[in-house]
């Protein structure tokens, strides 16, 4: 019976995983049964089975084979580099940690596989269903970044940037990478489908890590995005949406709730503008009381769209 | 179901024979289920690793299969003594699951989640209490499971629901058909039995939500995945703007765009509701100049400007 591609695949590791020393394209033709006789043949089912091998994220290593002359390319797998490290689970930690990758899924990914390498599915999938995060371009390298400390390079709102990453951090459907930026000398997030084009990562402890203190964690409002030094700013919602724009802005900004339904936020506002289109979007329900720099901005701003010049 | 690739198979056999031969003879059954297999999926996979082995495969440099009616072990297994090490994607929904559940209300800081998170966090070398950070929209989450298990169900499900266009609250019934999100917001495509119309409804915006007993028979569903497609009836503006406002053309389904020599931007909108309109107007602010709309919606900014100012001047 010809030997399968899965055999062969499975003598190729075997093989790359016992070696101590590289071995050359040639000694692997020699030794892995399944190979075409053919030269040229080989070396086209060799490159696949590479390529096959680097999709599964098998480390295979190419490096030269000592004393040979002239140089010539040798492949192993360091045991280290290919084994997971055993974190000794327990069945009850296993079964609950399956559940918790059954009840939250990243859109497009599966935790099967990685659930299998600690040991497999043990226990029940969630009953009702998952709530499901959406996935973002390079959030798996990016957090690969973050825990091997690995500088970022990349294009963001039209600047080149050199980022220290700090965090990957999810919320309200988009993944944020926190992070210092040299550039800016400070803590920027950068939401990650903005990123423009690739993400280059330096090498492992290439960056500075430091950890984020609490009081500059992420808020993702566009009143709290900006560079200025944050005011607080007063806003009163009516009853009708009240509940929407506490909702909106969280548990972390004080609210004090009315006796008619209605609700006052204190908002760190760091961009004006953001602030009036948060306030904004609630039309007629919605109005700034304080301090009176925004109060007056807001006024200004609407009185120049009501146009009384010309009436 | 198609069957599985070469690769696939080749990762749940690196998976599964460390785990076997790590076990003292464990029922084919407990195997089947840990590595979600059939008893003759694991069988044809031994099949496979009972040859694979080192050169010169002398029967002392093969692996070991043994397999009986109930149990199975298997023996010289040292280059695959341990699973493969979890891929940068397998690392991370596995650990965003875990952080986004520990982060429930609820969750028990000491109990088998929180410790299998912090061995395997240490197994992988993350500081979880740092490196990552799961933050679930519950309401909109729970709403999604609801939704989820209507759509499967066919169920008919009443929608306490904001509507943004018309700034306000409705209540109806609806047939939901297919959720999906766009730019990491969620939709239900549904049917909506009130106005008998097909609608999208954004589920953050869904401050309540009940399954009703009575089901419905609808098959078709919109191929379209944005969330508002404007009809060919609806009214349009036709609207300029600065350069820098250019997310109107990235949120809104513009028609006719064009950028003038000075960056400006002509476009035409088609307007749903007249709040929607207004929003977008006060927003936008002067630099928006309306270069054409009907009667009805020609002077909207201007006007809901001058209602909210009363407001500030009363």
């Amino acid at each position: 019976m010809a030997i399968s591609k899965l055999e062969r695949l499975l003598d190729l590791v075997a093989e790359l995983l016992h070696t101590r020393r590289p071995l050359t394209a040639e000694e692997l033709h020699e030794r892995i049964p399944g190979y075409p006789e053919d030269r040229d043949s080989f070396k086209r089912a060799f490159e696949r089975d590479k390529a096959d091998l680097r999709e599964m994220d098998i480390p295979v290593r190419v490096e030269t084979v000592p004393g040979r002359l002239p140089a010539v390319d040798g492949y192993r797998i360091d045991r280290d580099e290919y084994g997971l490290p055993d974190p000794g689970l327990e069945p009850d930690e296993l079964a609950a940690i399956h559940l918790a990758a059954s009840a939250v899924r990243v859109d497009g990914t599966s935790a099967r596989t990685g659930l299998r390498k600690l040991g497999g599915l043990l226990g029940d999938d969630a009953a009702d269903g998952a709530a499901i995060l959406p996935s973002a371009p390079h959030m798996a390298e990016s957090f690969a970044a973050v825990a091997e400390h690995r500088r970022l390079e990349f294009r963001y709102r039209e600047k080149d940037r050199i980022v220290d990453p700090l965090r990957l951090h999810h919320e309200r459907g988009h993944w944020y990478l926190q992070g210092h930026d040299h550039g800016a000398g400070d803590l920027r997030s950068f939401r990650l489908d903005r990123i423009e084009g690739v993400l280059v990562a330096g090498d492992e402890d290439s960056a500075v890590h430091t950890e984020i203190p609490p009081e500059r964690d992420i808020r993702l409002d566009a009143w709290a995005l900006g560079d200025d030094e944050p005011i607080d700013a007063l806003v009163r919602v009516d009853r009708k949406q009240a509940g929407r724009a506490a909702r909106l802005v969280g548990d972390d900004v004080v609210r004090e709730w009315q006796d008619d339904g209605g609700v006052l936020l204190h908002l760190p506002v760091r961009r004006i503008d953001g602030l009036r289109s948060f306030v904004l979007g609630f039309l007629d329900d919605a109005e700034v009381l304080g301090p009176r720099g925004l109060r007056d901005d807001m006024e200004a701003w609407l009185a120049s769209i009501a146009d009384e010049g010309r009436s | 179901m198609a069957r599985p690739s070469a690769t696939d198979r080749m990762a749940r056999i690196l998976s599964m024979v460390p785990w076997i031969a790590s076990q003292d003879r464990p029922r084919i059954s407990d195997v089947c289920a840990r590595f979600d297999i059939t008893p003759a999926e694991l069988v044809e996979d031994l099949q496979v690793v009972l040859f694979v082995g080192l050169y010169p495969y002398q029967p002392d440099t093969l692996m070991e299969v043994d397999i009986d009616e109930e149990h199975v072990s298997i023996a010289y297994t040292n280059w695959f003594e341990r699973p493969l090490r979890l891929s940068k994607d397998e690392a991370l929904a596995i650990l965003a699951a875990g952080v986004a559940s520990a982060a429930q209300p609820g969750h028990d800081p000491t109990g088998p989640l929180a410790r299998g998170l912090t061995k395997v966090s240490a197994a992988l070398n993350v500081d979880l209490g740092d490196d990552l950070r799961v933050v679930l929209d519950e309401e909109t989450a729970a709403v999604h499971q609801l939704l989820d298990r209507a759509v499967r169900e066919r169920r008919v499900v009443h929608l306490a629901y904001f509507s943004h266009a018309r700034n306000e609250h409705t209540e109806r019934d609806v047939e939901p058909l297919r959720l999906f999100d766009t730019e990491g917001v969620w939709y239900v495509d549904a049917h909506c039995r009130e106005t008998d119309e097909h609608r999208v409804f954004r589920l953050d915006r869904i401050s309540d939500a009940s399954v009703l007993d009575s089901t419905f028979e609808r098959d078709e569903v919109r191929s379209s995945s944005s969330a508002f497609d404007p009809t060919p009836d609806l009214p349009r503006i036709s609207l300029e703007i600065d350069a820098s406002d250019s997310w109107v053309v990235d949120q809104h389904p513009c028609e006719d765009v064009v950028v003038g020599d000075d960056g400006r931007i002509r476009l035409r909108l088609a307007i749903s509701a007249r709040p929607w309109l207004e929003r977008l107007l006060l927003r936008l602010g002067p630099s928006a100049t309306v270069l054409d709309a009907p009667d009805d919606l020609a002077g909207a900014g201007p006007a809901a400007a001058g209602r909210l100012l009363a407001r500030y001047r009363g």
